[in-house]
């Protein structure tokens, strides 16, 4: 089961790889439905964060979720992150404590006050 | 040339020795390395060759069953190897009672509320030495003065769950142990008495400064002198313990901490889940350190048998998204050890655990304090209880009738139960207890896979009840908490950002 080596691959392209490798083997069992839904989730992620990355030259892979989030916010994206958000189905109660907090540490208090 | 370096006991205070080894937990019950089983084995018999053989062999748990074979076997090894050195059997020590920390994950799940407790939660103990912020403390003497001090100031840069110390912060080790006097006093009391018993000694400690003035004669004079060393290392304890406990209670009063022991005591005591989870997921969305939402989350589900299927992966799910992929082996780490799990039957043998042992104690006096349960303010550890079965008297008055009586509890908790009786081969007749009178018999308490600093304040106070008749030696693969508990068992990841907190 510790095919989660991949976390050690420096390079996405591999650790992208290591995890198909991985969600293969949880696929071929059904005990672990659970298990291969988030692995599929946490490629979808990797993908997401290379291309935003890209796209805002911003560090962004290695982080969680929500932490790619907070980052898209404090980087005036919020777009980018309304859609990790659907993408990704983050519960609205989640949703909005990440905003708050990026919100607050901008300093952003107009866009505080629309909320 | 390899040799073999026998591990053996370190002794930290009169009653208390440690093997030092920090993973035993999750060697033990994760990964199934039985190695530590070994060296504790090896140090046990030292301490049989020494002071005779335990006349009786109890515990509870798979793995401690499995120390305890081995024991067995090793003194018939000893035996064959040696026919001359036949071991007699011990006249102070009355048993060996071996407790498994699989049997009870809950109590080291919990918030410590003893005062020793609470400096292992917040600035975590080292081999009975604390290292804080030299601010906390104030300016140390030149002649250091608390307990035996072996060590001055080193350098650190982050201590978990501390406000981020600038770097190049001073830090100060302090060792703990008896020899502070004050400290002796103060670590098995719960948190919540130890400001006024600081208020009570810094009152006399003035006092007896104040007493210079009423020295008229010379004899007089030098007495108060003489006194002086010993109120200044007083005084400088004092400092000490009440800077410590000043910063304790800058972390005890914070919402977060509150939040969370509300939700432990909540959870022990069977009351409804559904407001704890609830304060959980508020927990993971506001990003507090993992650690401390899995110590919620291990524990709900221990209590409960469980968590629902929908809850279970709805905070799986939580989990992952907030702290990271990588997390995911985390939790096949704790489903593996049955610690968090869906549950499977509505059957909960938690609550009647609860029920037939005690564990929750709804009147507490923390001041003069009647049970156990004094050491988390109302739940008494079942670790202890399990104890307290073995060595308090059955309905009969004779000690020393093992589990009986307790089985249908004991039936209910993992692990196999056992009962085992030593004696010299040749002799059938148990040697007498003779000379009984002026000697306190000692029981040894061995715990596998880690005890907390609780645990021991509670064994303490145990020892302390029963007129002194049985003394405790409390000997331990580690000393532990929740948070050691989980870290080990935690997927560590290197990428930095990653560890919570940081947004």
């Amino acid at each position: 089961i510790t095919i989660l080596e991949s976390y050690e691959k420096k390079d996405l392209e591999s650790k992208i790889n290591k995890l198909k490798v991985a969600l293969k083997w949880y696929q071929d069992d059904k005990e672990h439905a659970f298990e291969a839904k988030a692995i599929d989730e946490n490629i979808k992620l990797l993908q997401a964060q290379s291309q935003l990355e890209k796209d805002l030259n911003l560090p962004l892979i290695g982080l969680s979720l929500s932490e790619t989030i907070h980052k898209c916010i404090t980087s005036n994206n919020s777009g980018k992150a309304n859609k990790l958000k659907s993408d990704f189905k983050i519960p609205d109660k989640r949703f909005w404590w990440i905003k708050l907090k990026a919100l607050v540490e901008m300093r952003d208090w107009d866009e505080l006050d629309k909320l | 040339m390899i040799g073999e370096y026998h591990l053996d006991f370190i002794p930290f205070e009169d009653d208390l020795l440690s093997l030092e080894l920090d993973y035993t937990f999750k060697e033990l019950y994760l990964d199934g390395d039985y190695t530590s089983i070994y060296y504790a084995a090896r140090a046990l018999m030292k301490l049989q060759t020494l002071f005779g053989l335990f006349p009786r062999v109890l515990g509870k748990g798979d793995c401690a069953k499995h120390l305890a074979d081995m024991l067995l076997r090793m003194r018939r090894e000893v035996a064959v190897d040696d026919p001359s050195s036949t071991l007699v059997v011990s006249q102070n020590i009355d048993s060996l009672i071996i407790i498994d920390r699989s049997v009870d994950l809950i109590t080291p799940l919990c918030t410590q509320l003893t005062y020793e407790g609470l400096i292992d939660e917040v600035f975590s103990i080292r081999a009975s030495h604390v290292e804080v912020d030299s601010s906390i403390v104030g300016p140390a003497p030149q002649k250091s003065a608390v307990g035996a001090p072996t060590s001055t100031s080193t350098t650190t840069t982050t201590t978990p769950s501390q406000p981020p110390p600038q770097p190049q912060a001073k830090k100060k080790k302090i060792a703990l142990n008896s020899g502070d006097k004050l400290f002796a006093q103060l670590r098995d009391m719960n948190f919540a008495v130890v400001g006024s018993v600081l208020n009570r000694v810094a009152k006399r400690i003035n006092d007896d400064y104040e007493g210079r003035h009423q020295a008229k004669t010379v004899a007089q004079i030098r007495e108060f002198i003489n006194k002086l060393g010993g109120l200044q290392s007083e005084h400088q304890s004092l400092r000490t313990h009440t800077g410590i406990a000043e910063e304790i209670m800058g972390v005890t009063v914070t919402p977060e901490f509150n939040k969370s022991l509300e939700v432990q005591q909540n959870l022990v005591a069977g009351v409804d889940v559904n407001t704890q989870n609830d304060c959980i997921e508020e927990m993971i969305n506001r990003q507090v350190p993992l650690v401390q939402v899995l110590r919620l989350l291990s524990l709900q589900s221990l209590v409960n048998g469980g968590l629902k299927q929908k809850n279970f992966e709805f905070f799986k799910k939580e989990i992952l998204q907030t702290y990271g992929f990588e997390h995911l082996q985390t939790l096949l780490n704790l489903e593996k050890l049955n610690m968090f799990v869906k549950q499977v039957s509505t059957r909960n043998p938690y609550a009647n655990i609860r029920k037939s042992l005690r564990l929750i104690v709804d009147e507490v006096e923390e001041n003069n304090p009647h049970d156990i349960s004094y050491v988390y303010s109302g739940y008494a550890p079942l670790s202890v209880r399990l104890l307290q079965c073995v060595v308090t008297k059955g309905d009969n008055g004779i000690r020393n009738n093992g589990w009986k009586g307790y089985e249908d509890v004991l039936r209910m908790l993992p692990g196999k139960t056992f009962d085992e009786v030593q004696r010299k081969e040749d002799s059938v007749i148990r040697p007498k207890r003779l000379i009984q009178g002026q000697q306190p018999r000692v029981t040894l308490i061995f715990f596998l896979g880690g005890c907390t600093y609780t645990e021991i304040s509670a064994i303490r106070f145990l020892a302390q009840q029963d007129d002194g008749q049985r003394e405790f030696v409390i000997a331990t693969t580690q000393i532990t908490n929740g948070n050691s508990l989980l870290n080990s068992i935690m997927q560590k990841t290197e990428h930095p950002g990653v560890t919570a907190g940081t947004l």
